[in-house]
């Protein structure tokens, strides 16, 4: 058994360069998934690929070449549709998840929200969540309100159904999985509330840390909206997605406007193409479509679900070391089966940049800060955390080296 | 492996910083944070005018952040402590890179020019 998964682990390893036997980084034990993955040489190939043999501007012209490019764009976007269950349509292809998100607070500043009503974000939302909408509260003047966590770092849903039943919310936004805390909301539970505590809101899962580490379905989640980003999911950057209903897409405004998104086009007026052209204005990003396409191939030829039981494995090992080291205090559930890929810590004293530089030194690659979460960090009283996330090509023996770095770390800080 | 950059003195800084504190009625005072990791250093100036000079007289800092944000702020309080302000002119990133003696990366430099960007925020006349 443990053979045929260290097996199955060098297979995968083999096919990113970075990690190559050529590459100055072979032996980097890389625990900064959740910033951003790194790349199958099948995705890198795809985009050279396409580069090579299909380059052209989409959808304007009659050439071959043109079609061809159109052809392997739309191709794209039907692979990564099928992988998220939604419709082809519903999908409309952004820079990545912040660009969905200013998106989609762009869109809904226009004609949608009444005087004094609120919108409803948890506090461990990622600054890509919280900001934008943040300041659309602050520009229509509505309320902000804001789902506290307990210590386990697990959403107060009690508090969450009493926000909605003693406001007039008309957009919910949470995360899927928490950045930090590595806490996977309960999706489906939260929107039964809110579908029957709030049924005019509007739903918006932020699912960059659960899109591609665990099965994702935006049919079944029964979400209005759902964001994403390809570059920590194997594809490259720069691309990224806003799924939503297509009943909601063809009301909402476009939020970026000029070519390629319109029907006709007069000095004084312009009707706009239907979707998912509507939010796409100007030249696409086809090789990002194609890379991102590619990467969606790469992770359904592991299996979602075989990718969510590694990272609960080398979860629940991280979390069994951890409770040896008592210089280690962890931010989140205890429990793996709560969280998802990602354990963030902090060590005794030490600030997290120092830890991240002694684990440096020691080739091993762990994420310092806040995490782009910092009202987070301020209601569990910490000014920043180290956190290690874990993806494919991770295994047991990175788990080993980073326990040893971080006693490293506390015997140099000692 | 190597741990230069973590010197026996930047960890002794660590243990035992130079110039933590503060100043009542301070002559020049300032906040600088970190924005990737959300460390806030606050640092306090008295000066003294004795004829035509103005000399630093005491300098220190407080805050919480890493061993390179606090050994470079141990260090340049240090360094500035006798220093007629017109001699500030010269103090800059090289300046702090010599004092901490180890190489600094790029995604470093924000913890160790933190002192130098608190110092520049306390806008006193002759150093820019």
């Amino acid at each position: 058994m443990k053979t045929s998964h260290k097996k199955y682990l060098q297979n995968i390893k083999s096919d990113f360069p970075i990690f190559s036997q050529n590459s100055a980084w072979k032996n980097l034990v890389y625990l900064d998934n959740a910033a951003t993955s790194q790349k199958p040489k099948q995705v890198i190939n795809s985009i050279v690929d396409y580069y090579s043999s299909s380059n052209a501007n989409p959808h304007r012209g009659v050439y071959e070449l043109s079609v061809k490019s159109t052809e392997v764009y739309k191709s794209s976007r039907q692979k990564i549709s099928k992988f998220i269950d939604c419709k082809p349509e519903e999908l409309i292809f952004t820079k990545g998840a912040t660009d969905s998100l200013n998106g989609i607070a762009f869109s809904l500043s226009k004609n949608f929200f009444l005087k004094n009503q609120a919108i409803l974000i948890t506090v461990a939302e990622h600054h890509s969540v919280l900001v934008p909408l943040q300041q659309l509260a602050q520009s229509l003047k509505l309320k902000l309100l804001v789902v506290p966590v307990n210590s386990q770092g697990i959403l107060d849903i009690l508090e969450y159904e009493r926000l909605l039943k003693t406001n007039d919310v008309r957009l919910i936004a949470f995360t899927h999985a928490s950045n930090v805390l590595g806490t996977i909301n309960p999706v489906k539970e939260l929107v039964k509330i809110a579908r029957k505590e709030s049924p005019s809101s509007l739903i918006l899962l932020d699912a960059c840390q659960s899109v591609g580490h665990l099965p994702v379905s935006f049919k079944d989640l029964s979400v209005d909206f759902l964001v994403f980003s390809g570059h920590k999911i194997l594809g490259p950057m720069g691309i990224g997605a806003l799924v939503a209903k297509k009943e909601i897409l063809e009301k909402l405004s476009p939020f970026s406007f000029g070519g390629d998104m319109v029907d006709t086009v007069t000095i004084n007026k312009t009707t706009f193409a239907s979707i998912p052209r509507k939010f796409e204005a100007g030249t696409p990003n086809v090789q990002g479509a194609v890379g991102l396409a590619s990467a969606v191939d790469y992770l359904q030829n592991i299996g979602l679900s075989n990718i969510r039981k590694h990272e609960a494995k080398l979860v629940k090992l991280t979390l069994a070391e951890f409770e040896d080291l008592d210089f280690i205090r962890i931010l989140g559930p205890t429990k793996s089966t709560l969280r998802n890929g990602l354990i963030s810590f902090n060590v005794n004293k030490v600030h997290s940049h120092d830890v991240a530089w002694i684990l440096d030194q020691q080739n091993i690659a762990i994420r310092a800060g806040h995490h782009c979460a910092m009202p987070l960090h301020h209601s569990m009283n910490v000014s920043s955390s180290a956190r290690a996330s874990f993806y494919v090509y991770n295994d047991e023996s990175d788990v080993s080296k980073l326990v040893e770095g971080l006693k490293k770390v506390n015997k140099v800080f000692s | 492996m190597n741990y230069d950059l973590y010197s026996q003195q930047i960890l002794e800084l660590w243990r035992n910083p130079i110039n933590k504190g503060e100043i009542k009625n301070p002559t020049y005072s300032s906040n600088s944070n970190n924005p990737l990791c959300g460390d806030k250093l606050e640092l306090f100036i008295k000066t003294k005018k004795t004829g035509r000079q103005t000399v630093i007289v005491q300098a220190k800092f407080n805050g919480e952040g890493c061993a390179i944000s606090q050994a470079s702020a141990s260090l340049l309080t240090t360094h500035i402590i006798g220093l007629n302000i017109s001699e500030l002119k010269n103090i800059d990133t090289n300046l702090v890179r010599k004092l901490l003696g180890v190489p600094i990366s790029a995604n470093r430099e924000k913890c160790a020019f933190l002192i130098l960007d608190a110092l520049e925020r306390c806008k006193i006349s002759n150093f820019q």
